[in-house]
């Protein structure tokens, strides 16, 4: 019987260890307990909070659709040729929380939001990082979630307060806090930590973000604090869901005169001056803003990055006019078009509207269809040609054309309305700091230059909407001034007051609700202690 | 069960033809009975001139009705000795002496040993495998005689198999096994067909989480077993369904298991068979969509609402200002601008008149169909041949099997070849080693496109009829055009992106090569009379490689694509166990003691790249591309199971029969401290026929009650869920990619296996000494702890963690009956029929019991998982038509326009919104299943006719999102004709209007979209025929029909299926956007052994 012999002994090797055996060692990913000290390690942390900056320009489940253009189209003046894309339902007062163009960027900027969280917990303790390297690296991680942050409170109100690694899933699910929290405990810490500690520099060959970055969303974070609705929940105590969900709130002269506004426009005053007088920017074109060959260069401060090989920019397809055949692109829906009555409201005069600059009318068919590149019929209307990648058009399909999110003429309109603003308020403030800015953007456009005088509310934000037409500015520039410009012809007619002001492409006029963007439908299904705001759906259970 | 015996009438109303005729069978059935008795001859030896010499001689029959058995194999036990029956069953073997004993098998009949006691003549009667109380059914790690079963175990053995032509596994169990629901994908060759054995049991574990575990020749987890199986080779299949019987694989277990045993060699002449078929495939439904007539109108009149949907119209694209009269453009592209499309005609020589720039009238050049173009009747072949035979030490099988399965899309099809050998060696008194080595090569052709959904099949559907596949070549007339591929966008009115189906075919290439190799070896000692150990060693090697190529125009913007990947998987597995047999007296144990070990791991590599200049190199040279970035990307990873596992059967004088059985299962999958799960069963059984007061009653002749309950688990959630990932990332900063680390996952340390506990009741009867087979079982599953991905907060999560959360319900109600309506030597007539019933609920979801969106899809999610429904239950709006002009009020209130499409606002808050106003619509599994299939034998003559029905399962018919709720973008179905007009306003389909002139539509998943699946299918039909040919043992020849009529509401092509390969989602069937559709086929096939 020595086979059982055998049989006992090659069992025994059988029953040997197996705890080895069940083991599981991923090879294809890091998990959370891997240690990260290496310096490229480090720089890798860091670089990944930035990866969900490329949505901006992404386009959504609905065919033609995308995050940008929602943003042109809540202010009344876009429109969108292709229908299936269902922005219409901005016109029709029928959106919900349940459309990509609400819980997109609510999941975008939250994934941000945790990448920071995430590089910001484990940094410090990167061994291969130099002190410098960690402050700089800090100062550029808490730059971003600050303007994460910065995005959700001007899209969605008060917003679920998150700055840590959540390691407890039970405690996932948590109630919105003040948006004033969020602005006086991140937001501002964050980008004063950036520009008055870190360690940051102001190289923007890298593309990452430099101290001049922070500077600039600073500036605009303190221009917006001094406005709505954060100066208004500034009187009220600190948790309230008030305004945001109950829908309370206040329409007072603008600016707003309290002594919050005046400091913090002094605050804002002293970046914008710091930026306006850096040289590095002054030499800008216009068509550097549709030019890749001049990404991170000339007024660009902080743009969204994008490359042909890696993350593209949808913008050049997305305003490309429907079914033109003037392009390569296999999908042309014009979904990204400002309102005839935007582009009426230009000064005829104005280089900004002629063709080719900011917008056209004209193209030729693209050589796929005729390989003459006869020209196309004229366009209905202008379309943006502010964004238009001729080499992507045309050639390759994909653009990866930088997208502006802060740039040198911003900065000098911020500065005339900064200290225009402080004269407002009683501040003494010299005529050639407020008309110095504005009148450089105009002389730029070859328009006559401004007095004093004719610098008004509706003057400066007439400059805005002419400049920065669609660099997603207008929104939060009609939120937090509360006004909204009319349209006109050669100029804009009027700034009213947003709530009552009906855009020529709506059906209805702007209410309380719209002061806000709804809550995505996903947040409230999964976190029951989110409330949605006010005059939007879908609503969690029980709410009002 | 109430619903269900309504539904049962009101099935019958409908098709009573069929079930009258079974009821018919059923009555014949009732009178006379004759059982053929079988018996040895009497007369006395007759010796040779050789005194050693002795002749035996006798015939073969079939115990169950006397008829002749020819090939049957006889030989001497322990020599070579040996010989077959002939045509008649008559045989002649020289002994070389009166004392032996002869061995009688035949394939599906069980082999009889007979000890020769002196008589030259010995006739046998052998007794059909199917006969079902000797039946010996495999169940894990052993067999099992029918009789002494006590769990649920339904064999399909290979006589069923041979018998009509089966290019897979899937085709060869679909409908015949009660419980078992098969459901193919589509039509394309080389497709993985959805299998679910008594519902669905989980809601997310991976893809083929719901998918039965298969068992082949012993190897656990086989891949690739539906697809490249030969069926030629498969002796059964045994499908277990209850925990008694599936415990025994514990956490592979709860989906049901199928063991597959392929055929050995035997002990006697060596026979060679070849089995072989020619298939050809037609269409079995047209899908109907507009002609260049009907398009031509769609246009024209979408054209002319253009101002009523449209806030700035589009410009150009109008083919005619002068028809067009509101709104629409000034410079547009009219007929006469289009001498590639249309050509002068003169008044009434078009049923419209199409009116140029230049006054004149015009008609279209083209009318394409290209259904017809591209899906031509196709033509499959299947040849097989296996040599068997041996001696008592040394048995050998060998097999050969070459299978081309053509597709009906142009270019696609599946080829298969398989090689194969197995011996079985008797090396000493104590030890049998066996070993087997198959190797499987095999090829995909796919003719398809992944650049747009739908693919090709819906290329098919939507290229504009006006253009030509190819225009001719003549510059004269066609311009530029000339000799070229015709494009949608030729004529400029619809998407640019819409691209001509041949032009796709020709220009898109995509190959999968596959090839498998197992192999085993299995050592069995023989410790005691009553004491086996059996040690196996099995592997399963598999690697493919993928390779696409998409044309420069049909890639969209890539310019030629090509995407080539490969994969090595690689499976072992250890099995070591005791079998322990006794028989002490009225007592029989049977035990079985194991353990096993086994790892999968797998490594992955693609490569991509992108902008080729021209379609020759397709995707064999991939460095042409210039793509700014080509992109590979490579994985790999493993895990392992390590498990131990017993049983014991205990019987009691035949009659009280109990199993126990338990597994301990340890993963890799699975967290630090939940790593080993123990799944027990235990069933009883009482066969109340061998009691003396069943005895008496002579109808009698098997009765047995069967009670079980268990529990087994499910692992499919993929490797490395337990921990927490940091993934990286390339990040775009400056024209250079920078790597990225960021939080991807939230690991769940405690995450451990899903239970499935399964109670099972079942009778066995038969009647009449069993003419009359009849099995009822009701089971009652709930899955515990289900392995789901429950949501979490985006504000301060991923989005979603992998946690045992989770409660899911089947309940289910089987009949499985065989009977034998007609037995005369000449005249057989059997009838099976199954029916099954599976009720799924979802009793626990998520930690707030919310509901989880899924699919979503155009306009929304397309399926919803809710607590106290069933999963893969679609969602979406009520349509109720269309505003009518008197509604026009009410049509403003939600922003819309008579002659809009209407839907539901139900929870009245005065918008449409999607989430809130949808509701359930129906579930994408049927209420029940029947298949009943008849065969005759009429002397030599063989008929079968298979039905399959099934009742109450819904179809989402995606197709109207692009096909019939927006119009001119692309080609239309025909029922947009019957579109809103003022003039007819009573219709479910909007007005028509261009999507490409900034008309606006509504599309969403609604009532509309939604349509009953309930079919009746002619599944098949055979005659077939032996030729009595004395030289070869047996030669048949067969024709076969198959899916020859299908009546369905259905209006897509088949009730059944989805358009994507794998099923679009791993719940729900029956979602198509545009499937692969199912042909109908006719074979010609052949059997011979000789």
């Amino acid at each position: 019987m020595k086979y059982i012999l055998y049989l006992v002994l090659i069992l025994g090797l059988f029953f040997g260890s197996c705890k080895k055996f069940l083991e599981e060692v991923p090879t294809g990913s890091l998990t959370d307990q891997a240690t990260i000290s290496s310096n490229p390690g480090g720089y890798a942390l860091a670089t990944g909070a930035y990866r969900t900056l490329p949505n901006w320009t992404a386009g959504a489940v609905q065919w033609g659709g995308s995050i940008h253009g929602s943003l042109e189209y809540a202010t009344g003046k876009a429109y969108s040729q292709y229908q299936g894309s269902e922005l219409y339902k901005f016109e029709t007062n029928v959106e919900s929380g349940d459309s990509e163009y609400f819980w997109g960027p609510w999941n975008y900027w939250y994934r941000g939001i945790r990448d920071c969280n995430l590089a910001l917990k484990l940094l410090p303790g990167v061994a291969g990082l130099s002190d410098t390297e960690k402050s700089t690296l800090i100062g550029e991680v808490r730059t971003l979630r600050a303007f994460y942050y910065f995005i959700l409170v001007r899209q969605f109100g008060d917003v679920v307060y998150n700055t840590s690694v959540l390691t407890d899933i039970s405690l996932a699910s948590r109630p919105r806090t003040s948006l004033k929290t969020i602005y006086d405990k991140i937001i501002v810490p964050d980008l004063e930590f950036a520009v008055n500690e870190s360690q940051l520099q102001d190289v923007r060959s890298t593309g990452r973000v430099t101290k001049h970055v922070a500077r600039a969303i600073l500036a605009d974070v303190y221009m917006t604090m001094a406005g709505y609705p954060y100066q208004e929940v500034n009187a009220t105590a600190d948790t309230t869901t008030a305004w945001c969900v109950n829908g309370l709130w206040t329409q007072t002269a603008y600016p707003v005169n309290t002594q919050s506004a005046k400091d913090l426009l002094a605050k804002a005053k002293v970046q914008v001056d710091y930026l306006a007088g850096q040289t590095m920017y002054q030499t800008w074109n216009y068509s550097d803003l549709r030019d890749p060959a001049q990404n991170n260069k000339n007024g660009a401060i902080f743009s969204i990055q994008y490359w042909t090989g890696g993350s593209t920019n949808g913008m050049t397809q997305n305003t490309i006019p429907l079914s033109s055949h003037t392009t390569v692109y296999t999908t042309e829906t014009g979904t990204t078009i400002p309102s005839l009555g935007y582009s009426s409201s230009y000064n005829p005069i104005d280089a900004r509207i002629q063709e080719k600059v900011y917008f056209y009318s004209n193209d030729n068919i693209a050589s796929k269809y005729d390989v003459n590149e006869p020209p196309a019929p004229k366009f209905p209307l202008p379309f943006l040609y502010k964004f238009y990648d001729q080499n992507a058009a045309k050639v390759l399909g994909s653009s990866g054309l930088n997208f502006p999110v802060y740039r040198y003429a911003e900065i000098l309109l911020m500065q005339t309305e900064v200290n225009w603003t402080q004269r407002q308020l009683g501040v003494a403030v010299p005529d050639a700091d407020i008309t110095a800015g504005i009148n450089a953007i105009r002389q730029k456009a070859g328009l006559p230059t401004y007095t004093i005088n004719d610098v008004t509310l509706l003057t400066i934000m007439s400059e805005r909407a002419y400049e920065l037409v669609f660099e997603n500015k207008m929104l939060y520039d009609m939120r937090r001034t509360r006004r909204a410009l009319i349209d006109g012809s050669g100029s804009f007619l009027g700034i009213e007051n947003l709530v009552g002001h009906q855009p020529k492409t709506y059906n209805y006029r702007f209410g309380i609700q719209h002061l806000l963007n709804p809550v995505s439908s996903t947040e409230i299904d999964n976190n029951k202690l989110c409330l949605q705001n006010y005059g939007w759906m879908p609503k969690q259970k029980g709410q009002n | 069960m109430k619903k269900n015996l309504i539904s049962i009438f009101s099935i019958w109303k409908k098709y009573k033809i069929l079930l009258y005729l079974n009821l018919t069978l059923a009555l014949m059935l009732s009178m006379g009975l004759n059982l053929t008795a079988a018996g040895f001859g009497g007369d006395k030896p007759v010796y040779t001139d050789d005194p050693q010499q002795v002749t035996i001689k006798g015939t073969v029959t079939d115990a169950s009705n006397g008829s002749a058995l020819p090939g049957v194999n006889i030989v001497v036990k322990g020599t070579t000795i040996g010989t077959m029956s002939d045509v008649s069953g008559n045989y002649t073997l020289q002994l070389p002496s009166a004392t032996a004993t002869l061995q009688f098998s035949f394939i599906g009949y069980i082999t009889q040993d007979i000890v020769l006691t002196g008589n030259t003549t010995v006739n046998v009667a052998l007794t059909s495998n199917v006969a079902q109380l000797n039946e010996v059914v495999v169940v894990g790690y052993g067999t099992q005689q029918k009789k002494d079963l006590t769990g649920s175990v339904t064999r399909v053995a290979s006589d069923r198999l041979l018998d009509k032509p089966v290019f897979n596994v899937a085709q060869a169990i679909g409908g015949k096994i009660a419980g078992v629901k098969v459901i193919e994908a589509n039509g394309a060759p080389g497709g993985n067909p959805m299998i679910r054995i008594r519902g669905t049991n989980s809601i997310q574990t991976a893809t083929g989480g719901n998918q039965p575990l298969f068992v082949v020749d012993g190897i656990v987890g086989v891949s690739n077993a539906l697809t490249i199986l030969n069926p030629n080779e498969i002796q059964s299949i045994d499908v277990l369904k209850d925990a008694s019987a599936t415990a025994i694989y514990g956490a592979r277990g709860a989906n049901g298991v199928i063991i597959i045993t392929t055929k050995r060699g035997f002990a006697g002449k060596t026979t060679v068979e070849y089995n072989g078929y020619v298939t050809r495939g037609y269409l079995q439904k047209h899908f109907v969509y507009n002609n260049a007539e009907g398009f031509l109108y769609v246009t024209q009149q979408a054209w002319m609402n253009i101002s009523k949907y449209a806030t700035i119209p589009s410009w150009s694209m109008c083919p005619d200002a002068a028809i067009i009269a509101a709104g629409g453009g000034t410079a547009g592209t009219t007929y006469s601008d289009l001498p590639w499309l249309f050509e002068q005609t003169t008044a009434g020589g078009y049923s419209m008149p199409l009116t140029g720039k230049d006054g004149n009238l015009y008609k279209p050049r083209f009318d394409t169909n290209y259904e017809s173009l591209l899906f031509v009747p196709s033509t499959s072949t299947n040849h097989q041949i296996s040599i068997r035979g041996g001696s008592d030490n040394a048995k050998f099988g060998t097999f050969f099997n070459y299978a081309l399965e053509d597709g009906l899309l142009l270019n696609s099809y599946f080829n298969r070849f398989t090689g194969k050998l197995n011996g079985d060696f008797k090396i000493n008194k104590w030890l049998n080693i066996s070993a087997q080595i198959t190797a499987n090569k095999n090829k995909n052709r796919t003719n398809d496109v992944s650049y747009f959904s739908g693919g090709i099949s819906r290329a098919v559907s939507e290229t504009f009829p006006v253009i030509p596949p190819q225009y001719p070549n003549d510059p004269a007339i066609y311009k530029q055009y000339a000799g070229i591929y015709g494009q949608s966008v030729d004529f400029p009115v619809g998407e640019a992106d819409c691209q001509n189906a041949w032009q796709i075919s020709k220009t898109v290439e995509t190959f999968t090569d596959r090839a498998q190799f197992t192999g085993d070896v299995t050592l069995n000692f023989q410790l005691t009379p009553d004491l086996t150990f059996k040690s196996s060693f099995a592997v399963d090697d598999n690697s493919y490689k993928y390779n696409n190529y998409g044309g420069r125009v049909v890639s969209r913007a890539s310019f030629g694509q090509v995407n080539i990947n490969t994969q090595n998987t690689n499976y072992w597995q250890n099995e070591d166990y005791f079998n322990y047999n006794k028989v002490l007296g009225d007592h029989n144990i049977t035990a079985l003691l194991g353990l096993s070990w086994s790892r999968f791991t797998y490594e992955y590599l693609n490569t991509a790249n992108n902008n080729y200049f021209d379609d020759f190199y397709k995707w064999h040279n991939e460095s042409v591309g210039t793509a700014p970035r080509p992109n590979p990307t490579s994985s790999d990873g493993e895990n392992s199971l390590n498990s131990y596992f017993a049983r014991v059967n205990y019987g009691y004088k035949g009659k009280y029969l109990a199993t126990l059985t338990g597994r301990i299962d340890g993963s890799s999958r699975f967290g630090a401290n939940t790593k080993y799960g123990f799944f027990p069963s235990g069933s009883l059984a009482w066969r109340m026929s061998e009691e003396d007061f069943i005895k008496s009653v002579d109808a009698i002749s098997n009765l047995k009650l069967r009670a079980s309950v268990g529990q087994t688990g499910n692992q499919e959630i993929g490797n490395y869920q337990t921990q927490t990932f940091l993934s990286s990332t390339n990040v775009t900063l400056n024209n250079t990619l920078q790597p990225g680390l960021y939080p991807s996952s939230v690991g769940n340390p405690d995450l451990k296996w899903e239970k499935t506990t399964q109670y099972d009741g079942g009778i066995d009867l038969g009647l009449f000494k069993d003419r009359i087979n009849l099995a009822l079982d009701y089971y009652y599953k709930k899955t515990t702890d289900m392995l789901l991905s429950v949501p979490l907060p985006q504000s301060t999560t991923v989005g979603s963690v992998r946690e045992n959360f989770g409660t899911v319900e089947n309940k289910g109600f089987e009949i499985q009956l065989s009977t034998h309506n007609v037995k005369s030597e000449n005249f057989n007539w059997y009838t099976d029929l199954s029916w099954s019933a599976n009720k799924n609920k979802i009793l626990k979801l998520g930690p707030t019991g919310a509901d989880i969106l899924m699919n979503s899809w155009v306009g929304g999610a397309n399926t919803i998982l809710r607590v106290g429904q069933p999963i893969a239950e679609f969602f979406g709006l009520i349509r109720e038509g269309t505003y009518s002009t008197q509604e026009a009020s009410l049509a403003a209130q939600y922003g819309f326009v008579p002659g809009d499409v209407k839907h539901t606002d139900v929870n009245k808050d005065g918008l449409i919104s999607y989430v809130s106003d949808g509701i359930l619509l129906g579930s994408a599994f049927p209420k029940w299943d029947l298949d009943i299939t008849n065969n005759i034998d009429y002397k030599n003559f063989d008929f079968s006719l298979d039905i399959r029905a099934s009742y109450g399962a819904k179809k989402e018919n995606r197709t109207n999102h692009s096909g019939e709720d927006r119009q001119v973008m692309d080609n239309s179905k025909n029922r947009v004709l019957d579109a809103w007009r003022p003039d007819h306003q009573n219709t479910m389909i909007g007005e028509v209007r261009p999507g490409m002139g900034g008309a606006y539509y509504q599309t969403y998943p609604d009532t509309h979209w939604i349509e009953d699946a309930s079919y009746v299918r002619g599944d098949g039909a055979t005659i077939g025929y032996t030729i009595p040919l004395k030289s070869l043992n047996r030669l048949r020849v067969y024709f076969t029909a198959k899916n020859f009529f299908v009546i369905t509401k259905y209006t897509g092509y088949d009730p059944e299926g989805s358009d994507s390969d794998n099923m679009t989602d791993a719940l729900t069937p029956n979602m198509d956007f545009y499937m692969y559709p199912k042909p109908t086929t006719y074979t010609l096939g052949v059997n011979i052994a000789f």
